[in-house]
């Protein structure tokens, strides 16, 4: 029963953030997180999202469109994403994963737009803040599914880390920075 | 069949509907957002949830504290976050509490008074305030892996998340880096 449920949980968990208009390959990672079996597949689900995450950082730091302060903000949080990347590919490695290719940037995508189709700064941050909701819902749904110890603790605290990157993302475009009691990746 | 009742977090989200309304009616709890789970799961991992509920409910309680203290230091624009931040934390000590009592136990009690350092100004009122952040998102990494509620584990993790968000929005305010770590909790 306790199965049963924690499935319906994550399918209600699941529908709740970028929902039916979420990326190939930020859904393909939701839907990974969700329907993952083990620790592997779990963690490869997350490796796959930081190196959206990444790719996403390196294109809006690298953007004409954002100001010195923006832009200073994606590389900083770009260069988390990759201490994060390194991590979550190591811990998959341990296990026996392999850590696939770096996405195209086309292929990071939130809600219906792509990267390379938004031209101004609010529409690129507002993408990052996308990136990281979606980010948060999936490492909400990875505490449910992950057994070993270390691997919990490692998402716990990248999960909590774009946490901060969301909240600064909203300040930076005029929003409450911390709107809700609990963060579960709603949008 | 051993009930067992978990707390699923978020008190007051649209995801707590969703989850109570697909837990059925084996296995609910009231509209307070705490959703239930029923199985053979054993009395004693209950147990041990049970005081890590109260472990986390206790930091909560410090943190409402500290908040309101907070408030009465500050003002202006720092004052509204302190307040907003404080109704945060009771919405973390009300699910928490109520998680307790669904597993049939009693939730500890906030102390009278907490031990407050001299607060002369308001940067020594947001070193505080980080102070007791830096605790609870210590606290938090250290109990999910400990849990063994699937639930809670995810419901923990999003009150670590607002607690970190609450860390880097008084960092700011301090005038400091506010988001150091790529791992919250690491050399904190």
């Amino acid at each position: 029963m306790a199965g049963i449920t924690r499935r319906v949980a994550l399918r209600n968990a699941g529908g709740v953030t970028l929902a039916a208009s979420a990326a190939p390959l930020l859904a393909g990672v939701r839907t990974a997180f969700a329907a993952a079996t083990g620790d592997e597949e779990t963690m490869l689900g997350a490796v796959r999202l930081e190196q959206g995450l990444v790719v996403a950082y390196r294109t809006l730091a690298g953007s004409s469109a954002l100001d010195a302060d923006a832009a200073a903000l994606a590389r900083h949080f770009g260069d988390q994403e990759q201490a994060h990347l390194d991590a979550v590919s190591k811990q998959l490695q341990t296990l026996g994963g392999v850590v696939p290719g770096e996405p195209a940037p086309e292929m990071v995508k939130a809600g219906r737009e792509s990267l390379n189709a938004l031209h101004t700064q609010e529409q690129l941050l507002a993408f990052a803040g996308a990136l990281e909701t979606n980010a948060i819902a999936a490492y909400y749904e990875a505490q449910q599914s992950l057994r070993r110890a270390e691997f919990l603790q490692t998402t716990a605290a990248i999960m909590a880390n774009e946490g901060q990157h969301l909240a600064l993302l909203r300040e930076a475009l005029h929003r409450e920075p911390v709107p809700n009691a609990f963060e579960t990746g709603q949008p | 069949m051993i009930e067992r009742r978990a707390f699923l977090a978020v008190a007051g989200t649209t995801l707590a509907g969703g989850v109570l309304a697909a837990c059925g009616s084996g296995g609910q709890d009231d509209s307070n957002g705490i959703a239930t789970e029923t199985g053979a799961e054993q009395s004693t991992a209950a147990s041990a949830d049970v005081s890590i509920l109260n472990q986390a409910l206790a930091v909560e309680q410090r943190a409402v504290a500290t908040y309101q203290t907070a408030a009465q230091h500050l003002s202006g624009a720092r004052r509204r976050t302190a307040q907003h931040f404080e109704a945060q934390e009771r919405m973390h000590v009300d699910a928490l509490s109520q998680a307790v009592l669904a597993l049939g136990a009693t939730p500890t009690t906030a102390r009278d008074r907490y031990a407050l350092p001299p607060l002369s100004d308001d940067d020594a009122v947001l070193r505080f305030a980080m102070g007791v952040e830096q605790i609870a998102v210590a606290q938090y990494l250290d109990l999910i892996p400990k849990l063994s509620s699937q639930n809670l584990r995810g419901s923990f993790a999003s009150i670590l998340t607002v607690e970190a968000e609450h860390l880097a929005v008084l960092r700011e305010e301090a005038g400091q880096e506010p988001v150091p770590d790529a791992f919250v909790g690491r050399g904190t």
